[in-house]
């Protein structure tokens, strides 16, 4: 349900950059959600709906891990942090991610 | 591993999704707060941005759903409506489910309890440390299938043999022993043991100690090792037992351990006292008495042992010229030497309890079947839907597995009670039968029979309803899938008669042979004998003219006594008491060296024993109490004896000596001729019998007392135990019994077997003829169209009937052609069970094949009532 004008995720792309997000540091599923559309700058808007199933599924993976904690404004959040599988998983599923892409501006580029 | 460490934390989330659900509620509110919180700084008014954060999140519940999706465990999951699936499914049918419940229920708990016994008598290890390293040696002659007991001269030669670590004997003592003394005089179970056979066998005593080499020899006092059970009823349980001194057999003995709870000798679980043997160096080689066991020193094979004794034999033979001429020694795994006896019994019922649990599992199987055809089109329409083959596989095992596991559960109970029935029954020639219990290794065995009979019992329908339902929704029961699965089940039932037929077969066998075993006279025709053993002790009875003087004795005052109409002591009684065989030598006979002499039963008896035992006198005369030692010595022989080697009844007045051959051996003048008794069991040996007045020969010191009375036998105890005490008041009595009770005693094992496999050809006829009627019931079930039809177009009633019922026998019949070949060739494994009756007595096999058809046309005959009794209008109106 996001806005139409901004840009919608490609299937199987959210995984990857919930990985990504988590890389430098945990973080619940709203600072995810932020983290996304700042570092696209409002391009990518993660679909909340699927945002939820896709960071069980991670850790049902043993992908990710998850902990309750307290926020700076003292709420309870559940944390998420990337485990040891995790890292080599964001880091192959970023490779692939780059090949795809090359090969699709090589494709777009033929003839320009 | 992280596939592992995966599986891991889903089954956690799994096992706590409560909690998870809860978390996640939480957390969505927390991100739908965060969010509004963000829009409200970004200047909307809180309202609006609750319904913004609200409506960028999306459907909630969508979410949620999406959520538990990623955290479920479908294997689990699935089992578990399966489960529930099949406890509906059960409960809807209850006829169904209660007849494979039970079926499962006799099959698993006659099959557990069989294999209790089977498991404490052959597959336990012996109750004593390294088990496997044990070893009986026996003495092996020449023509013998069993070995017998070692004499001194053979204790004293093991001790050169190096592959023993240590080696012991014991001799189990006939009566037990005399205990006088404080808390009254007892009988009590005993046997002597060397203080080897303590060491050997290796069982720390839970208090004292051992007794030492050198305490089975020479002087010193005698010493006792007394058992836990005898420590607590007669020494009060007191740490101060030890060093206490207890008469036995009128001689003091000091107890000097006392053995941990459960300790018995090989095969003599009920002894309580151990007299410690001391044995004078041997001066000849006989007597062969002492039940002897060795434990193999630390890495030497039980071969190696084998070949030093061997090699032993010879130089034994050479230091004994008075050894017999064939003869080995034996040295047997203990506990094989325990349990062979017993085995081919144990194993032929356990083959025929196997048997049953076939039946059983096929009865299930056919019932299973029956609804997987039944459920034909359900199961089309959910693979038409899409539904997975493994699911429909998974869900039909999960209903044979309840159906198994219920059934075993109920069989466990069956069993504990079947084990409590059997050890109640204590069959004789079952060794160990105190040791048998539902214990855990009888656990594992009935939960493996019980998974496995539910897996094969239901892969054949889960198969059938899984793979065979391709055709889209088949109507009804047409198409050839029902028709095969309905050969199967008819193949199935024919297996079932074919098997109960080979049961009964064998039960049968057994039942004839226990028949013709009691219709085997023991030659002793009185009734109401009561028949009691006493040994007085040789201290103070060591001339033979005071062992003669109170047996004398004793049979004077019984023979007072009112009731009393005859009464005599004697060595041995019928049918099975026999003490000991002596060779002989017939007047006129030429011993030849190279041949042994013949051998007869030996029996020291009273003047009144043929007439107390009701045993003609056919030539001659009985003793009288003038034979004694003073007058010439004289015998009475059998009838088999006197047939044989004095051409019938000229016997009398002819001798005979006793012992091995020699010229100046006494001669027996025989004054009778009596007829035949059994001694070694109505199915033993016939050796003959010579009969000696216990006057002229009075070494023996442990006699029967036989009385025969007009009225009941036991109404004579009081009376015969006031004469023995009147004549010695430390001598009790020891065996009390009658001689119908011997009788019956004798022929126990027999009894266990025939009642056994009576009980087994029981349910297996039970079994089949409920396989028969299901699958008659059914096919009427299932053409009940067809019949309405035929009777609508005026088919007559009776022809149904008979059409049905014909449908069953010819079913009976093949089966039961088949189960004859099949006990054709396996009948002949019960030859050894069998007494007087051939394995293929045709009188069995024709009662059997004739009766089994009768119980299969009983079975068609309900549900072919049924459809002869088929009401058209209504099948018709009803599709």
């Amino acid at each position: 349900m996001g806005d139409r004008g901004r840009g919608e995720l490609l299937p199987g792309t959210l995984d990857l950059l919930v990985l990504k997000a988590l890389q430098l540091e945990p973080m619940h599923g709203w600072g995810i959600t932020e983290r996304i559309e700042q570092w696209s700058n409002r391009v990518l808007q993660v679909n909340q709906g699927s945002l939820y199933p896709a960071l069980y599924r991670l850790e049902a993976q043993a992908l990710i891990e998850a902990e309750w904690r307290t926020t700076e404004n003292n709420r309870r959040a559940r944390y998420f942090r990337l485990t040891a599988a995790g890292r080599r998983r964001l880091e192959h599923e970023r490779r692939r991610w780059e090949e795809l892409a090359g090969a699709i501006q090589r494709v777009l580029a033929v003839g320009g | 591993m992280r596939v592992l460490r995966s599986a891991v934390v889903r089954l956690g989330m799994w096992r706590h999704r409560r909690r998870l659900e809860d978390g996640l509620d939480e957390e969505v509110r927390f991100h739908l707060e965060e969010h509004a919180a963000k829009l409200e700084r970004q200047g909307m008014p809180p309202a609006a941005a609750r319904r913004a954060a609200r409506l960028a999140f999306g459907a909630i519940d969508g979410a949620k759903e999406a959520v538990r999706d990623e955290v479920r465990l479908p294997i689990v999951e699935d089992f578990v409506r399966d489960l529930r699936f099949a406890v509906r499914t059960l409960v809807a049918a209850p006829a169904f489910s209660v007849t494979a419940i039970l079926s499962l229920a006799l099959g698993i708990g006659a099959n557990t309890a069989l294999f209790s016994v089977v498991h404490a008598v052959l597959l336990r290890p012996l109750p004593y440390p390294e088990p496997d390293r044990l070893l009986a040696v026996q003495i092996l002659d020449e023509g013998d299938e069993r070995g017998g007991g070692l004499s001194v001269a053979d204790l004293e030669a093991l001790s050169e043999v190096r592959s023993f670590a240590t080696f012991g004997a014991s001799f189990s003592l006939p009566g037990g022993v005399a205990l006088t003394g404080d808390g009254g005089a007892e009988q009590v179970v005993a046997s002597v043991v060397t203080p080897g056979m303590l060491a050997a066998l290796g069982v720390e005593p839970a208090r004292g100690r051992w007794p030492a080499a050198a305490e089975g020899r020479g002087e010193g006092p005698e010493l006792v090792v007394v058992s836990d059970g005898f420590w607590r009823r007669r020494l009060g349980a007191s740490p101060r037992a030890l060093g206490r001194s207890l008469t036995l057999d009128g001689e003091p003995h000091e107890v000097i351990a006392v053995m941990p709870p459960g300790f018995h000798l090989p095969g003599k679980p009920r002894d309580e006292l151990w007299p410690v043997l001391r044995l004078e160096p041997a001066e000849v080689r006989a007597p062969f008495w002492l039940t002897t066991v060795a434990r193999l020193a630390p890495r030497v094979s039980a071969a190696r042992a084998g070949e030093e004794l061997t090699a032993l034999a010879s130089a034994v033979k050479r230091r004994w010229p008075d050894s017999p001429p064939h003869w080995s020694y034996l040295a047997l795994d203990l506990r094989e030497r325990l349990v062979s006896d017993g085995r081919p019994a144990l194993l032929v019922l356990f083959a025929a309890v196997c048997l049953v649990l076939v039946l059983a599992g096929v009865n299930v199987t056919n019932l299973l079947l029956a609804r997987a055809t039944a459920r034909g089109a359900e199961l089309g329409m959910r693979v038409a839907l899409g539904a997975g083959r493994d699911r429909l596989l998974r869900q039909a095992l999960t209903e044979s597995l309840l159906i198994a596991v219920v059934g075993g559960g109920l069989g466990l109970l069956l069993a504990q009670g079947g084990v409590a029935a059997l050890a109640a029954l204590r069959p004789a020639g079952l060794p160990r039968i105190d040791e048998i219990a539902v214990d855990r290794g009888v656990l594992v065995f009935a939960a493996a029979v019980t998974l496995g009979t539910g897996l094969l019992c239901g892969l054949a329908p889960a198969l059938h309803g899984a793979f065979h339902q391709t055709s889209a929704v088949p109507r009804g029961e047409r198409g050839g899938e029902a028709r095969r699965a309905g050969r199967l089940r008819a193949a199935l039932v024919v297996l079932e008669v074919a098997v109960a037929l080979t049961v009964l077969i064998g039960a049968g066998l057994v039942l004839r042979s226990l028949q013709r075993l009691q219709a085997v006279p023991s030659g002793a025709g009185a009734d109401d004998v009561l028949v009691v053993s006493l040994s007085i002790p040789e201290a103070r009875y060591q001339e033979e003219a005071q062992v003669g003087a109170f047996f004398a004795a004793l049979e004077e005052r019984v023979g007072a006594l009112a009731g009393v109409e005859a009464a005599a002591v004697t060595m041995a009684v019928p049918p099975d008491r026999l003490v000991m065989t002596n060779p002989f030598t017939p007047q006129g006979a030429v011993p030849r060296p190279d041949e042994p002499p013949p051998v007869a039963e030996e029996l020291l008896i009273g003047p009144g024993y043929f007439d107390a035992l009701g045993v003609p006198l056919l030539a001659g005369r009985a003793f009288t109490a003038a034979d004694d030692a003073g007058a010439p010595l004289v015998a009475i022989v059998d009838e088999h004896l006197a047939e044989r080697h004095f051409g019938g009844r000229d016997a009398v007045g002819r001798w005979l000596q006793t012992g091995a051959p020699h010229p100046d051996s006494p001669r027996l003048t025989i004054v009778g001729v009596a007829a035949d008794v059994r001694y070694q069991g109505l199915d033993g040996p016939r050796e003959g019998t010579i009969y000696v007045p216990f006057r002229q020969s009075a070494w023996w010191r442990t006699m029967y007392l036989v009385a025969r009375t007009s009225g009941e036998p036991q109404a004579l105890v009081p009376g015969v135990r006031g004469a023995v005490r009147a004549l010695d008041p430390e001598v009790p009595l020891q065996e009390i019994t009658t001689l119908d009770g011997l009788v019956e005693e004798s022929t126990g094992s027999a009894r266990f077997r025939a009642l056994l496999l009576g009980a087994f050809a029981g349910l297996s006829l039970l079994l089949a003829a409920a396989g028969v009627y299901g699958l008659i019931a059914y096919e009427v079930q299932r053409r009940r169209r067809e019949h309405g039809v035929r009777l609508a177009l005026g088919a007559q009633r009776r022809h149904l009937l008979a059409r049905v019922v014909a449908d069953g026998l010819r079913l009976s019949a093949v089966g039961v052609a088949i189960g004859l070949a099949g006990s054709l060739l396996l009948t002949r494994l019960l030859d050894r069970m069998l007494f007087g009756v051939s394995p293929l007595d045709p009188v069995t096999f024709a009662s059997t094949a004739l009766f089994l058809p009768l119980v299969g046309l009983l079975a068609a005959l309900l549900p072919a009532r049924r459809a002869a009794a088929t009401d058209p209008l209504i099948v018709l109106r009803d599709g």
